[in-house]
């Protein structure tokens, strides 16, 4: 291997728990695929090869990262924490860095015009980053009032910069999974939530090849579900809001069971997602839901 | 047609799945009202879209823009 990573797991050998867990460990390897055009991955199991997909878009971009973060996705709490671990990881390594130079790291804020103008309206010029933050108790008025001016010199980050997977790099996936292209349906929705965060859903969905011949020899829906191009080792939009219906719930009334010979795959890029669990098995959706009719 | 749902994160992926799913679950509607449509499922899930003005006119825009430029192709263009 020239450039890539390897990952190998060492499991004992006769091991009745990895062959019940075998079928859904493929799986999630594969769903990797899915959400990344870029990647070309290779997985064996014990020996034998069982994947070798090549990257469909060796050049897809999508925000990584070690790209800027946008002071549009913060709020006074958040920029808080992220104040604090700068502080407390300065103090460790013994460096000094100034609000400027915090400032500078954002998306949009690195030139020392639009710096300069925001050191003056906070009214903290030359001051380092510790003594901004507060010695004795958090500055929370000033974090409000740099978030604010921050913000107001920076543009927000359109939906479409996150990266998105594309209807030819999902066609093909449906492709290579059994699916009927004929049927292939792909939607997409980017959209900025109430606090500003920028969002990106995909859908992909497509009859399996099965499901189109008139016997009753048909293989179960096969479900992608994944957030920030990683795979869900479960469905992670188990639950929208406080009406306790899931996505699997939505799956039922649209038809699409667990039964059904249909391949689905579903997407959600965004800046901040909050997850349930240390997991990330469960996404945390606090808008409410309407769900369609039966 | 006005989507009566409110925009969110959530919402956007009902809409979504929603749309995505449509000719499929008012096939599979309809195959549960009369098992007998069940042989109609191909001709419906494949059936290709009718050919829009719009598709139309992309196909031969780039031929037609040549063709009245003359050949040199720097005419200005604009959509209207």
């Amino acid at each position: 291997m020239k450039v890539g990573t390897r990952l190998t797991i060492k499991w004992p050998p006769n091991d009745s728990l990895l062959e019940y867990a075998e079928d859904r460990f493929k799986r999630l390897i594969e769903a990797y695929v899915w959400f990344n055009p870029h990647l070309s991955l290779r997985g064996t199991w014990f020996g034998r090869e069982f994947l070798n997909v090549k990257a469909t878009n060796s050049n897809w971009e999508k925000w990584r990262p070690c790209n800027p973060t946008s002071p549009h996705w913060y709020d006074e709490s958040r920029l808080q924490r992220y104040l604090a671990a700068h502080v407390a990881r300065d103090r460790d390594l013994g460096q000094r860095r100034t609000v400027r130079e915090f400032i500078a790291e954002f998306r949009g804020l690195s030139g020392s015009a639009v710096q300069r103008k925001i050191l003056a309206e906070v009214g903290c010029s030359h001051q380092s980053l510790a003594q901004f933050f507060g010695v004795d108790q958090v500055n929370r008025n000033n974090i409000a009032e740099l978030l604010t001016a921050m913000c107001r010199y920076s543009k927000p980050v359109a939906p479409k910069h996150l990266g998105m997977i594309g209807v030819e790099h999902l066609k093909q996936r449906l492709l290579a999974a059994g699916g009927n292209l004929d049927t292939f349906k792909y939607q997409c929705r980017k959209g900025m939530t109430s606090e500003g965060i920028p969002y990106v859903v995909e859908v992909a969905f497509g009859l399996h090849q099965s499901g189109l011949s008139l016997n009753n020899a048909t293989v179960p829906r096969r479900f992608i579900t994944g957030a920030n191009w990683s795979a869900g080792i479960n469905n992670p939009f188990r639950a929208f809001g406080s009406t306790g219906e899931g996505l699997e719930s939505t799956l039922a009334k649209v038809r699409a069971n667990a039964n059904q010979p249909v391949i689905c795959a579903l997407h959600l890029a965004s800046a901040h997602i909050q997850y349930a669990d240390r997991g990330k098995s469960s996404i945390i959706l606090t808008d409410n839901a309407e769900q369609p009719d039966d | 047609m006005t989507n009566p749902r409110p925009r969110n994160i959530a919402n956007d992926i009902l809409d979504a799945v929603e749309t995505a799913t449509s000719k499929w679950t008012r096939q599979k509607k309809s195959e549960e009202r009369h098992p007998g449509m069940v042989r109609y499922r191909v001709s419906r899930m494949t059936k290709e879209p009718r050919t829009t003005q719009k598709e139309a006119a992309w196909q031969i825009m780039t031929e037609a823009y040549t063709a009245a430029s003359g050949g040199t192709r720097r005419l200005p263009a604009k959509a209207r």
